[in-house]
């Protein structure tokens, strides 16, 4: 009798021995090398350093010139139309030494030597009363531009505030006056404020009745001027009538011209509360400074990673009885309870017709009649449920199909 | 390069100098210790770019089961390599160590041992060895990634093996070396023994009675040398996970009972994976262990997202086997799939081949169709009932069109599977 199982070792175990890989060429390095790695990374972040190098530049250069007064009207080193600094080029060319005062100290500093002017102009008022009293009387000669109230009480005594230029005059205005600055300039460009002093010039029209107001004012002994007018040396009126002139003569009488124009540093400091980050110890702003440093290398040790991140080929994911839930929310979606009521009808009574062992094939009335018969139910109560009644709501429809299913249970148990 | 936690340790304890001497000094002063001790480290670290590597890897391993990569790491720079050595192994390759923490003084060489717990069948793969080397200060490493690419071939688990002693014994009993001896278990008449009490008396051969003056019966024997012909469909439907294995897998574990038992039972097994064009193919006429090579050929199948071209299995079936075969196709019976797919194609197969068709069924379509608390469970248990009596009504055609029909849940489908084989050798219709 001839063996049908085949001899020798059982086939369904895997070949017990470990069939190694061939170990293969020792492999050293990445052919590359320190030098060309440097120069890798350095070609891959040339956009980067290129930015940064941009972004450097852009804010030295806005340190070096924000700090200047560079952007406030007025001022002898802003080129813009609104700044003054045709003027102060124009007098420095004449051999004037025009000089920027940063602070009150600084203009007071400044006006220590002899034969010079001092500009001020504070249209935000931050001078005191007493700031101004300080400053008041060094000069040789002062200029007023657009003076308040307050700097003409402590500097300018006898020229007094008359209003804003009415905006209707456009006509430049004449000289009128026996100041020679002024009979030089003979007419300016109208703007401003006005003023009335022991000599006013430029006069706006209409004033026939008492004294005319002027753009231009000076004290009787003429050391102090006002100029209503700041536009008029401004870079963008400068041209304009006899502007220059005026501006030129006033400001250039002396051999140094001390331009100052108070900023909020000036401000006098109050007795206020003390602010708190100075009672501080000396090491926290380095002890801060520091601590970001290390926090910076921290992030460095854990964001460098040890190799590169390995991919997964994901493979596909179809989750089971999909189309089923898809074809319920159909169901549910449409409200067809019909098609569920005649589905969860045909596969009930296909089970039924398996469990009470007749053909698949046989008519409704015989899987009723059976089941009554198996149950012991009335057929008329067997033959609605599975038979006549159809739900017409939702309700309707979960308490049938609960009873379809108790009644299944019963027979299958039966 | 990288900088190591000892260097943000050092800079921690920066803050000891910066609060003492407060001031720009004392930290200019600090920072310039930390770079200097970088730069150190950097000058004197050993290069990581002479640091050789050899990898040993097994060919293959059973998905349950673990194995290592083996690592040889030889220093050939001139100074001692301290570091980090970190194999790149894919997630689902399950690497319990990649990262290695050692020193190797120069000249040496170390074995590392990466163990490795697959999580998935198919070919996995490694990419790269990445060698951080540190300076002898500790603060600063050189890392350089060296791609050293490596596959693994993790093999299906074969759970199903489990069974196999038991069909093997039903095996047996049709084959008469079992007590139990059946008539009709087979159409070949294998040999005549002594009448004993059970026999069927239509087995008793009357003229060897006279001959020996003994009742004498005769028995049969199973056919031998009949073909089985696996067809796995690797289309979308087998990608559908059913109890958290896919279509396929379990028609991988069926596959391999199935080939197990017929080539123990005598006959050429052959397998095939299709979907539109052949995936994967096994020879019976192929040398060496056919369950090894069937393993490693069904490890890297993948379900396709594509639709299977049934219309060509015929053709397939022809060119393996051209005489009367059992032709066991795992698919999907989804409905939709099937009817366009593969009842036009199967009269042309059952007409010559015995066609079993083996299908996962999914018993969580049972649970769903015995749920009906609410209005939305009761519309799900109807879409369900609709799934199953669409299966029901295909299996039905399946079956007019003469072919076996296995629709079974997953855990159970290879054992049912061997049962048809068994039963269909058993009354001698292979």
């Amino acid at each position: 009798m001839s063996s049908v199982i085949q001899s020798g070792p059982p086939a369904h175990e895997l070949p017990p021995k470990k069939i190694e890989q061939e170990a293969g060429n020792e492999i050293m390095g990445d052919g590359g090398s320190a030098r060309s790695t440097v120069l890798d990374r350095l070609t891959r972040a040339r956009g980067w350093i290129a930015l940064g190098v941009l972004l450097g530049i852009v804010v030295v250069i806005g340190v070096v010139f924000a700090g200047s007064g560079a952007q406030d009207p007025l001022s002898p080193d802003n080129a813009a139309p609104e700044g003054a600094r045709a003027v102060a080029e124009v007098l420095r060319d004449e051999g004037v030494v025009v000089v920027r005062a940063e602070s009150l100290e600084d203009a007071i500093d400044r006006l220590e030597g002899p034969d010079d002017t001092l500009l001020l102009h504070d249209p935000n008022t931050w001078l005191t009363a007493g700031q101004l009293g300080n400053i008041g009387g060094l000069a040789d000669r002062t200029v007023l531009i657009e003076p308040s109230l307050g700097m003409l009480t402590q500097l300018a005594n006898g020229i007094r505030s008359a209003g804003v230029v009415p905006a209707d005059v456009e006509e430049p205005l004449q000289a009128a006056c026996a100041d020679p600055d002024a009979r030089a300039a003979a007419a300016v460009s109208p703007g401003g404020l006005s003023y009335r002093g022991a000599v006013t010039c430029f006069p706006l029209p209409g004033g026939e009745g008492g004294r005319p107001a002027g753009v231009f004012a000076t004290t009787a002994d003429a050391r102090v001027a006002v100029l209503g007018n700041g536009d008029i040396i401004s870079n963008g009126f400068i041209d304009e009538q006899g502007n220059a002139a005026l501006a030129l003569r006033v400001l250039g009488s002396t051999s140094t011209l001390v331009w100052y124009q108070p900023t909020e540093n000036d401000l006098a400091i109050s007795s206020g509360p003390v602010d708190p980050l100075s009672l501080l110890p000396d090491f926290v702003n380095p002890l801060m400074i520091w601590l970001l440093i290390t926090a910076l290398l921290a992030i460095l040790w854990r964001g460098r990673r040890l190799g590169p991140l390995v991919t997964e080929p994901l493979p596909v994911v179809v989750r089971s009885a999909e189309t089923a839930a898809g074809r319920a929310r159909l169901y549910q979606d449409a409200g067809s309870v019909d098609h569920a009521v005649q589905t969860l009808r045909a596969a009930t009574l296909n089970r039924l017709a398996s469990a009470l062992r007749i053909p698949p094939s046989s008519s409704r009335a015989t899987v009723v009649a059976a089941a009554a018969q198996k149950t012991g139910r009335e057929f008329g109560d067997l033959d609605q449920l599975l038979n006549s009644y159809s739900p017409r709501s939702d309700a309707q429809l979960v308490q049938w199909s609960q009873e379809l299913e108790k009644l299944e249970q019963e027979i299958r148990r039966s | 390069m990288s900088i190591t936690a000892r260097l943000v340790l050092l800079a921690v304890l920066g803050v000891i100098p910066v609060i003492l001497y407060p001031g720009a000094v004392s930290i200019a002063v600090w920072l310039a210790l930390l770079v200097a001790g970088c730069v150190v480290d950097l000058v004197l670290a050993a290069s990581p770019r002479a640091i050789g590597l050899q990898r040993k890897l097994p060919e293959t391993v059973r998905l349950t089961e673990e194995t290592t990569s083996t690592l040889t790491v030889r220093n050939h720079a001139r100074r001692t390599f301290r570091g980090w050595i970190r194999e790149g192994w894919q997630p689902s390759a399950g690497a319990q160590n990649p990262v290695h923490h050692l020193s190797i003084p120069a000249g040496e060489g170390r074995n590392l041992q990466v163990r490795l717990v697959p999580r998935r069948r198919g070919d996995l793969s490694v990419h790269h060895v990445t060698i951080r080397s540190a300076g002898p200060l500790g603060l600063a490493a050189r890392q350089v990634t060296i791609p050293m690419p490596g596959t693994l071939r993790v093999l299906p688990p074969f759970h199903s093996k489990r069974l196999l002693p038991s069909k093997l014994r039903r095996l047996r009993e049709l084959d008469g070396r079992a007590a139990v001896q059946i008539r009709g278990a087979g159409t070949e008449f294998d040999s005549l023994r002594d009448y004993v009490r059970g026999d069927d008396v239509r087995s008793i051969d009357w003229r060897a009675s006279a001959r020996r003056r003994d009742t004498v019966v005769r028995t049969w024997r199973p056919e031998r040398d009949r073909r089985v012909v696996i067809v796995l469909d690797t289309s979308r439907t087998s990608a559908a996970r059913i109890e958290d294995e896919p279509r396929l897998d379990t028609g991988i574990e069926s596959s391999l009972l199935l080939s197990v038992l017929a080539q123990r039972g005598g006959d050429r097994v052959d397998f095939l994976a299709f979907d539109r064009r052949p995936r994967a193919r096994v020879e019976s006429a192929a040398k060496g262990n056919m369950l090894a090579s069937l393993v490693s050929a069904m490890a890297p199948l993948e379900s396709e997202l594509i639709e299977a071209d049934f219309s060509r299995i015929p053709s397939q079936v022809r060119s393996i086997s051209a005489h009367r075969s059992l032709v066991v196709l795992l698919t999907a019976l989804d409905s939709g799939a099937v009817e366009e797919g593969l009842l036009p194609m199967l009269p042309s197969l059952t007409a010559q081949h015995v066609v079993v068709v083996g299908s996962v069924r999914d018993p969580h379509l049972d649970e769903l169709r015995s749920q009906r608390g609410t209005a939305a469970e009761t519309y799900r248990a109807a879409a369900a009932e609709r799934a199953l009596l669409d299966r029901a009504a295909i299996k039905e055609r399946l079956r007019q069109l003469g072919a076996e029909v296995v629709d079974e849940p997953p855990h159970e489908l290879p054992s049912k599977l061997a049962d048809v084989y068994i039963r269909l050798k058993a009354t001698g219709r292979l």
